[in-house]
């Protein structure tokens, strides 16, 4: 034991790493100041933007069809609340040829948190037009949904009828992760992208297969993913088209 | 698709006189009984002997009318009895789920049936369901 404790010791200070030591490095290289991200004006630039990706992704076919308009403030080139609202029809026939359709807006609210520092390491302020982001959203959507073609066989009596369940109500509500990038093409013209991952919260249907396909959501049968490619104008504070690069 | 069926349940009753109050009183009835629907082929019950049915109500139709055929012993002998029993009811659809389909609810609202062997058919529980208990008490006559 005690030869390995001599070991030990000699290779420590054969590093030169005594306690001593690595504090008199640590006086040689004081911590950097951090670099205050919130200041200066609030409000620093409003955009709105519609989806395009969804129509043109129906275009293609399948049996839904969505529009959607986002509007977002930006808030210290950092925080960006953001109010989605969008409209979607959906049709399908499911399992024993029951028919499923719905059409109903939807709308989510949430906040998108913007990955560069509008101020750098030497204080400078960067101009943040383009940037990656992260963010969640609270969505939901008050629908009314048709199943029809339902048949009911009373086996024993030998009858059978086909019912219709039309103007159904369900009041469905999930949240989403959302991860992006918005550009700056030109001026004030920005486009955007991002990927949402969704899980439904809740739903006033009595089974969530009342619900086939949650407007804005997705099928509500397991996690959503969905793609939005935007495209929208930005309108930025004075102060901030001023701000250098 | 599953077809969640619900049926109405009844209960068998004669009345025997209990020296002990010096009254009638109902008394649990297990006998041989066969019941079909009216105008349907296929049995329900054939010649079982039970003090309980169930008994499927028309899903599309708010009158559902059965044939009981009841075979009690008199004296020595076996005497066997039919009776038809008119079920009048309000139906209410209901959509489960795509797995479970559509059930149909029924509410008792009334009954009519012959008397050869039957003396009287009570409604207990109206609402036939998947929580509902005994719906009717059919009383038989001894005669």
């Amino acid at each position: 034991m005690l030869s390995i404790g001599n070991c030990l010791n000699a290779q420590f200070s054969g590093m030169g790493g005594t306690s001593n030591s690595s504090s008199s490095t640590d006086e040689e290289r004081p911590p950097k100041p951090k670099v205050k991200q919130f200041r200066g004006d609030v409000f620093r630039g409003l955009s709105i933007h519609a989806d395009i990706g969804s129509p043109i992704i129906s275009l293609l076919g399948g049996n839904t069809r969505s529009y959607e308009l986002q509007v977002d403030v930006n808030l210290y080139r950092r925080i960006f609340p953001i109010f989605e609202v969008g409209y979607a029809t959906a049709e399908k026939e499911l399992i024993s040829q029951i028919n499923y359709n719905t059409r109903a807006p939807f709308f989510r609210v949430g906040v998108n948190y913007g990955l560069l520092k509008p101020f750098k390491d030497d204080e400078t302020s960067r101009n943040v037009k383009s940037y990656p982001f992260v963010g969640v959203r609270y969505a939901f959507s008050p629908m009314w949904y048709n199943l029809e073609n339902i048949v009911l066989d009373d086996e024993y009596w030998g009858t059978s009828e086909v019912l219709s369940f039309n103007n159904q109500f369900a009041y469905s509500g999930w949240i989403e992760v959302v991860g992006g990038v918005r550009v700056d093409l030109f001026k004030g013209l920005t486009m955007g992208w991002s990927v949402r991952l969704k899980t439904l919260l809740h739903t006033t249907a009595p089974d969530k297969s009342h619900v086939w396909y949650v407007l804005g959501y997705g099928k509500s049968s397991g996690m959503g993913f969905m793609f939005n490619y935007t495209i929208g104008y930005t309108f930025y504070s004075g102060k901030d088209t001023k701000e250098t690069k | 698709m599953q077809d969640l069926k619900f049926s109405m349940k009844a209960e068998i009753y004669r009345m025997v006189f209990d020296t002990s109050i010096e009254q009638f009183v109902p008394e649990k009835y297990s006998i041989p009984v066969s019941l079909c629907g009216e105008g349907r082929d296929s049995l329900l019950y054939d010649s079982t002997t039970t003090s309980t049915l169930n008994i499927p109500l028309q899903k599309l139709d708010t009158i559902s009318s059965f044939v009981l055929t009841t075979t009690i012993q008199v004296d020595t002998n076996y005497v066997t009895t039919i009776d038809t029993i008119d079920f009048y009811h309000t139906n209410e659809q209901e959509f489960i789920s795509l797995e479970c389909g559509c059930i149909v609810t029924n509410s008792l609202v009334g009954v009519a049936q012959t008397t050869n062997r039957i003396d009287s058919v009570v409604i207990v529980s109206p609402e036939v369901n998947l929580q509902s208990g005994n719906n009717i008490k059919i009383y038989l006559s001894q005669r």
